[in-house]
């Protein structure tokens, strides 16, 4: 159970159809500005992608900076490259700050 | 812990953001739904508002009858109940008196139109040009959202 739970893709696709429910109900209690809602729906899943997949992500940021930045960088492992924890959670505070900025919208617009 | 799988801590931040947006749902599902009634968003709609026909209107048996419509940026109506009043300068038509809404109808989401009638004792037709109207709703009920 445990391991479903803190499964990546179950993760994902919660926060997925959450967001998706969310934009659908921003759309309904706030008509008027239908297009800034949907764009951050589309970003929210974006991020949510970007989420699921912070560690290669990052890992691959670590790999193009080394290459822009190391004057050496003739190593055949990719271990060299391995993200630190920040690096990862600086992928995924986007997608929680979006998700976080939805739900305070459509209460906010529920209220109001 | 393999690749697949993220920390518990994290997890948890994740299903409280989910839990938070459920509840969030479940308020706007329960506000959208229900009736507002609200008398702060006269002076939106009643800047908005304007008589349809260049003349007050029609000459009818009971009085006269006029078609308005009132358009709002700031406010989406749908299957609204509005009540008018009618605002004249002009001699003994001076102050505000309360129209009957024969008609009511909203076409699109910012639009509301409808017929007004109004009682004057005699056949003022030449007055009809001076006469200024403004139609303000003075009240709402129904489902309503409002812009921030």
């Amino acid at each position: 159970m445990k391991d479903f739970l803190t499964n990546a893709n179950v993760v994902a696709v919660i926060l997925a159809i959450v967001s998706i429910i969310e934009t659908i109900m921003l759309c309904i209690v706030e008509p008027l500005n239908k297009g800034l809602i949907i764009l951050l729906g589309i970003l929210s899943i974006v991020t949510i992608i970007m989420n699921r997949f912070a560690y290669q992500i990052a890992k691959h940021f670590n790999k193009r900076f080394s290459l822009y930045y190391k004057k050496r960088h003739d190593s055949e492992t990719d271990e060299d490259y391995e993200p630190s924890n920040f690096a990862i959670l600086r992928v995924k505070l986007p997608c929680y700050g979006l998700l976080a900025m939805q739900t305070v919208m459509l209460f906010v617009f529920s209220i109001y | 812990m393999n690749n697949k799988n993220i920390p518990v801590w994290e997890a948890v931040v994740c299903y409280l953001l989910a839990l938070l947006a459920v509840i969030a749902i479940i308020v706007s599902i329960g506000s959208n739904s229900a009736n507002i009634v609200s008398n702060d968003i006269k002076s939106y709609i009643g800047a908005n508002c304007s008589v349809n026909n260049g003349a007050i209107g029609t000459s009818a048996y009971s009085g006269y009858t006029t078609t308005f419509y009132c358009k709002s940026k700031n406010l989406s109506l749908s299957d609204v109940s509005v009540t008018y009043e009618l605002e004249s300068d002009y001699a003994d038509l001076d102050g505000r008196r309360t129209v009957y809404i024969s008609y009511l109808s909203s076409t699109e989401n910012y639009t509301v139109e409808g017929h007004a009638q109004f009682n004057f004792p005699d056949n003022p037709s030449d007055l009809f040009n001076a006469l200024r109207i403004n139609v303000e709703i003075i009240s709402v009920s129904g489902n309503i959202s409002k812009s921030m």
